[in-house]
Parts: structure tokens; C-alpha cells; sequence
């Protein structure tokens, strides 16, 4: 997933972003709303982790613009507010989940992964396709004679297809995945993990279109 | 504390023992006024006495005389003068001699020392005064004594000073207690409302018509109450601003840590990291109960209007249950109440929390929230010494527990019902069990 963390504090902010590319996910990391507002302008994230209180206005200000503004973005919010009453008025914003610091990350992480299932429309962590079956909460993936390994990039690709199953997604968007801001995008790199993926999970399971993208087959169709 | 004097007694005592000493000294006044005056009086009573009086004795006398000579020489005896009964005498005297030739029938030697010459003269006992007969023959001499003098004037200072004592006196201490009672009913009023005030309630005292004496002090309590309620504030905000601007460093303390601890090798290491770790979520356990306790001592757990907890309970249930615990939860479709909402997170949390961590873990905790809004949370364990139930309400108090408890859950439960002046109880054993722990909250004086 690409995530957009939106958090001032440079030493949590770290952590963070590397928190998010060790769980397999790109992560963009903004420091005021300024910043977030341009990289949603720019890439369409699948997450937002929002701090509230940013130097140049709250968090919650920005979510309810980008909620007036029609986006479907799934938001986190990190804040030091802990009151019941700050929550309810986050969730009331359309966040999707709160969480206090101090936080452990492996609960973050399992928070990102449970709010990325339920915008996909399955919050079923375990996904079965064909003859594979997908536990997306413990990025594995077991075919019919055993455990196959992927590497990181080409599970950030495989989760990005399973969250637009049966969908064509463009190779802008694959690459979105991939990189993040600050990152070199090189040319043929998404051909290569395609065809390491189509290696390792099987020849039909991602379709070309060519000009358009490429599709994961739904399982009824593998 | 040594025995306070009654403002209204001193104010009785004070006005009367001063409206006493004018008295008196007007009385003092008025005593020697009335001596010289009575003196005046009494030296003119007795020239006009002896004046009036010489004629007649001097014709009793000389007929006396030409009666015969065995009458010559003799004293006569007369009654007194009627005035002021026995207090004044007179004797007629011849002058060649000083013998007695008239006298009243009691009469004392003393009145014979007086010189036997015209006019105001003393002796012992007797202001004197002395007529001479036109030929210089006889005089009279008219006394009256000192004692009959005094004996006036101390009746005249009795009739003034009787009425102070008899009607005066009683009647200014009534009547000054009387008006002092009403003059400081604003007083009373006052120090009724100061002593109505706990220690949570500084805001201004009623605007109240007080003297203008009072309002002085009446502005200074308010001052008081207005430096304590801001020094208050302040170190209630300093602790809650101190516990929140804490959140942020650790949060990335603890991030950093935990980066560390996934990225380090196996071993000392990795070992060391998730010390510091452990060590960082208590830290931060701590700062969050601190908060919460600042929070609960600075009140402000009152709601201006009825809201519904119920969902604000349902939030807080759902951080906290595990649902594979078999918890038993009982919440009502709705619970209006004046409590704040933060304060009811903050209420349910903790007593959830308490359970969690001292609960029997194979037992299942029960919560249990009434429609009436009596919330219970049920855990079970060993039954708590009554001794030690009223312990654990108090400040890193942990009852003897070997948990990692911060020891501040149930006092910030106590700090808030006790703001909010609901009911805050601990059973051991619960209700219907013969184990386990309940705590009770009962919030009906807030529905």
C-alpha cells in the first residue's frame, strides 16, 4: 500500500515511515497539512496516518477537507489527544481508526492492515485464490506444495493487485506502490516483478492489457 | 485554637461599659455641681435659719430673763429645727461668756467649737453659722451636720445612678446584641456560604447587599478565592500540559526502540532494546495516569447538559475487550446523564483496567450498566480484607498486588465520583459470589 504519514515530530515520523516499509508498504512522510495536501493532490494513497495538532493546523481540519473534497482515502489518526471526546470527534471527521501515542507499531501495523481489508471489502485477513491461499496479516502466501517466499517489492505489488482484484491497475499505479517521493523510479521495473511474480504464483494469475495494465484474475476465473 | 470572643458580646460589652463610664463620669460631674450647689443652698438655709431664728430666741430669752433670776444663766431647751429633721441644731449663746443661754434638746459639744463670730464658720461635725443679736449680746449659731449634707448628696447620686443599673444597663447590652444580631446577619450569611465551599467550589461568593464594612472582605475572599482557583489551575494545567507534551517524546521513544528491537540481531542487543522498551511503556502508562488524575483532581466533570455514555461506554469496551475473554456485557440502549463524557471514559476505563490486571484471568469479567445508571465491574479472586478495600482508593495504592498496576486506577475513579459527587463503592466478595471484587459506581444523582 501506499501510505501517506502526516506527523511533525521527526523521531516518531521516522520510526514510523520505516515501521510502515518494513510491514511492506511505501510510505510518504509529511510534516504540515501544506505537505499532505500536495501529496494527496499528487498520488492517490490507499492510507492517511494523520497527527492532529501540525504547526500550520489540525489534522482534524484537513481530514474534514479531504472528506468534503469526495476522497475515500482510509485515515488513521495518531494523536496525544487522548480524550474520548477528541476520539469521537475524529471518527465523527471520518477517520476510519484513532490510535493514542504512545502506540506500539506492531499494533499500528495491525490497524493498517485491518482498516486497508475493510476498504478492500473483505476484512477477512486470510484470502484464498485458486489454489493459493493469501494471509495478508502475516504477508504469506502458500501455494499447493508449500510456502512460496516473496521478497518485499514483490509483495507490495501482490497486496495491490488483491485490494483490485478482478481490476485493471495501471502501471502509474503499480509504480506509485512501489516508490516513494523521495525513491528513482527505473524503467522497466514493474515488468520485472510482474514477471517474478507470474514465476513464483503462477503464468494466467496476472493478466496484461496492454496500453491499459494489468489484471489480477478473480479465483472462479484462475 | 484558643476560645473565640463574640463580635456581638464585645459589641455589648464594649458600647455599654463606654455609655457606663460616661455615665459615671457625669455622674462625678453632676456630684460635685450638686455639692456646691447643696453647700450654697445649705450656707443660705442656714443664715436665713439663724436670722429668722435669733428674734425669737432672743424674746424667749429675755423673757426668760424678766421671769426671774433663777431662770438666768440656765439653758433652755427647744426642739429641733424641723428641717431635714435632726440635722440641724441651733444654740443661743451669750457672747461675754459663750454660755449656752438657748439650745435645741440634742445638741453636740462639737457645735459649742464654733467661733462666736458673725458669719460661715466649721467644726467637726457642723457647718456653722453664726448670727449676732443687734446689741452684740447673744448669737445664735445654727449648725447643720456634714453627714445630713452628705447623706443628700449621696441620695441624689443613688436616684442617678439606679437607673442605669436597674434599666439602663440591661437594656443597652439587649438592645446593642439585638442590633449587632441583625447588623451581622450578612456576616453570618457570609461565612455560611465561605463555610459551604469545598475545596473544588472557588468561584465568587454571591453578590449579597453587605454593609459597606463588609464588602471590603467580601472582595478580598473573592480575590483569595480567585488567586487559589488561577494557582490551582495552573498546577493542575502544568501537570495535565506536562503529562501530554510528554506523550509525543515517548511515543517516539518507543517507536525508535521498537525499530530498534525488530531491526537488531539476536542477542544482547535486541535483549537490552526490549528492556528499554518494557521500561518506556511504563513510563508512559504512568504519564497517562497522571494525566488522568490531573484531570479528574481539576473537576470539570460535570456536563452543562444531559448527554448519552452509552456510546462513549461502547468505546471504551472496545479498546479494551478481548473477545475471547467470555466477558459479560450488559449495557442499556441509552443512559442520559450530566457526567461528562470524558469522565465516564475515564471512570470506565479504569475500573475495566483494575479488573484486567488483578482479576482472576480465567474468570470472566462482568460489566454491567443499568438503565438507572448503577455501572458495575465484576472480576473474580480471592476475597480483599475489608482493611485493604478502603486503601485501594488512595493514591499509588496497590493493595499488596505483585501486577504492574500504576496504583492510580481506582483513586482517579474516587477523584471523579468525588467531584461528581456520585456514589464509589467496593464489594469483596461481589454480589451473589463468594469471591471475586465489584466495583460500583453509581451515577443516579447525575440521570
Amino acid at each position: 500500500m501506499r501510505i501517506l504519514l502526516v506527523e511533525d515530530d521527526a523521531g516518531l515520523g521516522e520510526a514510523v515511515r520505516d515501521q510502515i516499509t518494513a510491514s511492506g508498504h511505501t510510505g510518504d512522510w509529511a510534516q504540515t497539512i501544506a505537505d499532505a495536501k500536495a501529496c494527496t493532490q499528487t498520488v492517490s494513497y490507499d492510507l492517511i496516518l494523520l497527527d492532529l495538532m501540525l504547526p500550520d493546523g489540525t489534522g482534524i481540519a484537513f481530514l474534514r477537507a479531504l472528506r468534503a473534497g469526495g476522497a475515500q482515502v482510509p485515515v488513521i489518526i495518531l494523536t496525544a489527544r487522548d480524550r474520548i471526546t477528541d476520539r469521537i470527534e475524529g471518527l465523527d471527521a471520518g477517520a476510519d481508526d484513532y490510535l493514542v501515542k504512545p502506540f506500539d507499531l506492531a499494533e499500528l501495523s495491525a490497524r493498517i492492515n485491518a482498516v486497508a481489508r475493510r476498504y478492500s471489502g473483505n476484512p477477512n485477513p486470510r484470502v484464498q485464490l485458486g489454489a493459493l491461499e493469501v494471509d495478508l496479516s502475516g504477508r504469506s502466501v502458500t501455494g499447493p506444495s508449500g510456502e512460496i517466499a516473496l521478497s518485499q517489492r514483490e509483495w507490495i505489488l501482490f497486496e495491490s493487485f488483491l485490494r483490485h482484484l478482478g481490476q485493471i491497475v495501471t502501471k502509474s499505479q503499480l509504480e506509485d506502490q512501489l516508490y516513494s517521493f523521495d525513491a528513482e523510479v527505473e524503467s522497466n521495473t514493474i515488468e520485472v516483478y510482474i514477471s517474478r511474480l507470474r514465476k513464483k504464483l503462477g503464468r494466467d494469475l496476472i493478466e496484461t492489457h496492454r496500453g491499459l495494465g494489468y489484471r489480477l484474475r478473480k479465483p472462479e476465473a484462475v | 485554637m484558643k476560645s473565640r470572643i463574640s463580635l456581638r458580646m464585645r459589641l455589648a460589652f464594649g458600647l455599654t461599659s463606654a455609655m457606663v463610664v460616661v455615665w459615671l463620669l457625669a455622674m462625678v460631674a453632676s456630684a460635685f455641681t450638686l455639692r456646691h450647689e447643696v453647700e450654697e443652698l445649705s450656707e443660705s438655709l442656714l443664715a436665713l435659719t439663724a436670722e429668722r431664728l435669733l428674734p425669737l430666741a432672743l424674746d424667749s430669752q429675755l423673757t426668760q430673763e424678766a421671769l426671774g433670776p433663777e431662770g438666768a444663766g440656765q439653758a433652755h431647751l427647744v426642739s429641733p429645727v424641723a428641717v431635714g429633721e435632726d440635722s440641724f441644731v441651733w444654740v443661743l449663746r451669750r457672747v461675754a461668756d459663750g454660755s449656752v443661754a438657748m439650745q435645741t434638746s440634742r445638741i453636740d459639744s462639737d457645735l459649742l467649737s464654733a467661733p462666736i463670730a458673725e458669719g460661715q464658720s466649721q467644726t467637726e461635725h457642723f457647718e456653722v453659722y453664726t448670727h449676732l443679736s443687734p446689741d452684740g449680746a447673744y448669737a445664735i449659731q445654727v449648725g447643720e451636720t456634714r453627714d445630713g449634707r452628705n447623706e443628700a448628696l449621696v441620695e441624689t447620686m443613688q436616684a442617678l445612678a439606679a437607673p442605669l443599673l436597674l434599666l439602663v444597663l440591661p437594656f443597652s447590652i439587649f438592645f446593642v446584641l439585638w442590633v449587632s444580631r441583625r447588623a451581622l446577619r450578612p456576616v453570618e450569611a457570609l461565612s455560611n456560604e465561605v463555610a459551604g465551599r469545598d475545596a473544588r467550589d472557588l468561584s465568587p461568593l454571591a453578590a449579597v447587599a453587605l454593609p459597606a464594612e463588609l464588602n471590603p472582605i467580601h472582595n478580598a475572599v473573592d480575590a483569595l478565592l480567585e488567586r487559589l482557583r488561577r494557582t490551582l489551575e495552573a498546577e493542575r494545567s502544568f501537570a495535565s500540559n506536562a503529562a501530554h507534551e510528554l506523550r509525543t517524546p515517548i511515543a517516539a521513544t518507543m517507536a525508535q526502540t521498537q525499530r530498534l528491537v525488530a531491526e537488531a540481531p539476536e542477542g544482547e542487543l535486541r535483549q537490552r532494546a526490549q528492556k528499554i522498551e518494557r521500561e518506556l511503556v511504563r513510563i508512559a502508562r504512568m504519564s497517562e495516569k497522571l494525566l488522568e488524575l490531573a484531570r479528574a483532581d481539576g473537576g470539570g466533570v460535570i456536563s452543562e447538559q444531559r448527554r448519552d455514555l452509552v456510546p462513549v461506554m461502547r468505546l471504551v469496551l472496545a479498546d479494551l475487550v478481548d473477545g475471547s475473554e467470555g466477558w459479560e456485557i450488559s449495557l442499556p440502549d441509552s443512559l442520559p446523564s450530566y457526567l461528562d463524557r470524558d469522565a465516564c471514559g475515564m471512570v470506565l476505563r479504569n475500573l475495566v483496567e483494575n479488573a484486567k490486571k488483578h482479576g482472576n484471568p480465567s474468570a470472566p469479567i462482568n460489566v454491567t450498566v443499568t438503565s438507572s445508571g448503577v455501572i458495575s465491574v465484576t472480576n473474580g479472586g480471592a476475597v480483599i480484607a475489608p482493611e485493604t478495600l478502603t486503601q485501594l482508593t488512595e493514591r499509588f495504592e496497590r493493595g499488596g498486588a505483585q501486577t504492574e498496576g500504576s496504583g492510580l486506577g481506582l483513586a482517579i475513579v474516587a477523584a471523579v465520583t468525588q467531584s461528581a459527587g456520585v456514589g464509589f463503592t467496593l464489594l469483596s466478595p461481589a454480589p451473589d459470589r463468594a469471591d471475586g471484587f465489584c466495583a460500583r459506581v453509581d451515577l443516579r444523582p447525575l440521570m
